[in-house]
């Protein structure tokens, strides 16, 4: 089995997730946590990977680590904890999660970061206040 | 070989998606290197043998009897058609620059269309493209849908080479969990962009799984309806249908009896092919991969320094003669001897005042030396004062 | 509330003006946009005082500010909603905006998206027009 840094050197510039727009290279990919072209946070190289998905209902998280063994198994491989309680709480489990045993304890922040971000898209946008009234 | 060492159990799937008590291990072709660039490179060559050779007519362009006019006619000296009675008649001819002319450099039907491929390298790429569909990073990265899927490389029982319908074959995908490759092919069913649409190449898909048999008993004929799934026989693996487009990594299917013939067609490290004659598969240039573990390794460690820990800070240099504490850092006598040198200084001043007062006949004596610090302040202000005032007059 | 970049640095141009080519306020043939000047005896060229100047590499901006629009984001062209989702976390730091080649009703639905997940939209008002006024 290739190693990560390996596969990552063969992913890095050849990805069918990869975007690469204006010297900026961001990435599709699952599980990567900030959408970033890279070693650390790359979802398909990395052995430990941290997703953070919004639930399929809209409202809450899922959270996806991925066991650093038996990487053969893709359908084994991935655990998925929905995490639908009051934020506060929600990010507390996944800085646990994250962090606890040495897992990935570098996307710990980012992880809370995107559950954050995901939790407020799922609030009803309020409608704009505008500071002028519109000229007509 | 330290790679040959632990080859993992691959459980095979009945043609119900269910695992068997059949395992095999993982032939050894899935341990070779894997090399992006030398697939490139040979996916390029080979795709070349397939091309047609085409040009232009040779005698295109070059069907006038022009001729130069030569020089000073005050037009350039491109041949020009001959005659008069059309407005063809006196325009340039022949150059690529004419309207009418031939083209740059005229297209030949000799020009070197196909590549000779050495076997070796080929074999190379074959063996790294195998070795690459057995990495399900690099599968996913290619855009197949195999996140859950229950094993990779996926092998099946030899029964699903006697399938003979699609619907049994469409069945066994679904319960494999393949079909959401399926249907990413179906969602991505459109035109092609460009020309080629009016050149019978109107449609394009995306590349399905690919499906690798032993021996045909039905199992082409129930597969080969599926969109997107290619057929290849083991025997006849080809790195065009392995990593399609140069890019590694493309989502195999495997019949038990074409997997475990792999060792015997690529060899193992122990033992060279018994099909390609002479062939051992390539050896890896690096055993580990694995930075952090090479990197934490015992000899690399032994091999580096212990790190550096702990702050140095600089000093700044200063100068002893003009700053005084440095000074009397250096010379702990220096306070003294400037003080010392200061009271033989002021006591010739004195004196000097002193006689001058008396040439002068002034008789009032001077005001008495201070003693303490806080008398001499004040001497000192009332000098100041003093000059003040006699700058003011 | 008008979303705003994480970090607004002073973005310096260092010269703001427009290269042209030579001799396009000569000809109307010659067009203004730049070409450099390969003439063997060209003043441009040899960079004679008084003549047009010739773009170079350190009129580029500063690595911080390069690419950066005047809002202080890097644009981000978006083609679909899941190319939009990309910038989630990102939202502080990249704009996105929409291609050109993306259909009215395309644009609303990754607009509507956008403004759940706050990513600044450049071109929100385009290809809306023809529905306001009916």
């Amino acid at each position: 089995m290739a190693s990560a840094d390996l596969t990552w050197l063969i992913v890095r510039n050849n990805s069918a997730f990869l975007l690469k727009r204006n010297r900026q290279n961001l990435t599709l990919e699952a599980n990567n946590v900030k959408g970033k072209n890279s070693f650390r946070y790359s979802g398909l190289a990395q052995r430990q990977t941290v997703g953070v998905e919004p639930c399929k209902d809209g409202k809450g998280i899922v959270l996806v680590t991925r066991k650093g063994k038996g990487l053969r198994h893709p359908k084994n491989n991935y655990t998925r904890v929905e995490l639908k309680r009051d934020p506060r709480r929600t990010f507390r489990a996944i800085r646990k999660l994250t962090s606890k045993g040495g897992y990935r304890k570098d996307l710990s922040m980012a992880a809370v970061r995107r559950a954050s971000a995901i939790i407020k898209s799922q609030r009803p946008v309020v409608p704009k206040k505008t500071g002028r009234a519109r000229k007509e | 070989m330290a790679t040959a060492a632990a080859r993992p159990l691959i459980s095979v799937y009945n043609e119900k998606g269910e695992t068997t008590t059949n395992n095999v291990t993982l032939p050894a072709v899935f341990r070779a290197p894997i090399r992006p660039d030398i697939v490139n490179f040979i996916h390029f060559e080979m795709r070349k043998n397939g091309r047609q050779p085409y040009a232009v007519s040779k005698a295109a362009g070059h069907q006038t009897s022009a001729e130069s006019w030569g020089t000073g006619r005050a037009v350039a000296r491109i041949p020009r058609v001959r005659g008069g009675g059309t407005h063809r008649s006196g325009q340039g001819a022949f150059g690529n620059m004419c309207r009418g002319g031939r083209m740059f450099a005229p297209t030949k039907t000799w020009r070197r269309w196909h590549r000779k491929i050495n076997v070796n390298q080929r074999r190379y790429a074959i063996c790294s493209a195998i070795a690459a569909t057995g990495v399900p990073a690099l599968v996913m990265s290619k855009g197949h849908r195999i996140e859950e899927l229950p094993e990779v490389p996926l092998v099946v029982s030899d029964k699903v080479e006697e399938l003979k319908r699609t619907k049994d074959a469409v069945a066994l995908l679904k319960k494999i969990r393949a079909w959401k490759d399926i249907e990413k092919v179906y969602s991505s069913k459109r035109f092609r962009a460009g020309k080629g649409k009016m050149r019978n190449r109107r449609r394009i898909q995306r590349r399905g799984p690919l499906v690798i048999y032993n021996q045909d008993n039905g199992i082409s004929r129930a597969f080969r309806n599926i969109p997107g799934i290619t057929l290849i026989s083991v025997d006849r693996l080809n790195l065009l249908k392995v990593a399609p487009g140069g890019h590694v990594g493309r989502f195999c299917i495997w019949t038990q009896s074409a997997f475990s013939r792999l060792d015997k067609i690529y060899g193992t490290w122990r033992k060279g092919s018994q099909e390609k004659t002479g062939y051992n598969l390539p050896s890896l240039k690096m055993t580990q991969t694995d930075l952090t573990k090479l990197l934490k390794s015992e000899e690399i460690q032994a091999a580096l320094r212990a790190p550096k820990k702990g702050v140095t800070r600089r000093i700044l240099k200063k100068n002893p003669l003009k700053n005084k504490r440095v000074m009397i850092r250096l010379n702990p006598h220096a306070k003294a001897a400037v003080k010392m040198a200061q009271a033989v200084e002021q006591s010739r001043l004195r004196k000097k005042e002193e006689l001058i007062n008396k040439k002068r006949g002034i008789k009032t004596p001077l005001p008495a030396l201070p003693k303490g610090k806080a008398s001499a302040k004040k001497v000192a202000q009332r000098k100041k004062k003093g000059g003040k005032a006699k700058g003011k007059k | 509330m008008a979303i705003r970049p994480l970090v607004k640095p002073n973005i310096v141009k260092k010269r703001t003006k427009k290269f042209i080519r030579h001799q396009s306020d000569r000809y109307l043939r010659v067009k203004q946009s730049w070409r450099k000047p390969k003439g063997i005896d060209n003043r441009v060229r040899r960079r004679f005082k008084g003549q047009y100047l010739m773009p170079n590499i350190g009129y580029g901006s500063a690595k911080q500010t390069r690419h950066l629009c005047p809002d202080g984001f890097k644009k981000f062209v978006v083609r679909n909603i899941k190319e939009l989702e990309v910038l989630l976390m990102q939202n502080r730091r990249f704009s996105a905006e929409i291609a050109h080649s993306v259909s009215s009703r395309k644009r609303k639905s990754i607009i509507e998206r956008a403004a759940q997940l706050s990513i600044k939209v450049t071109n929100p008002n385009a290809r809306l027009r023809s529905e306001e006024d009916e």
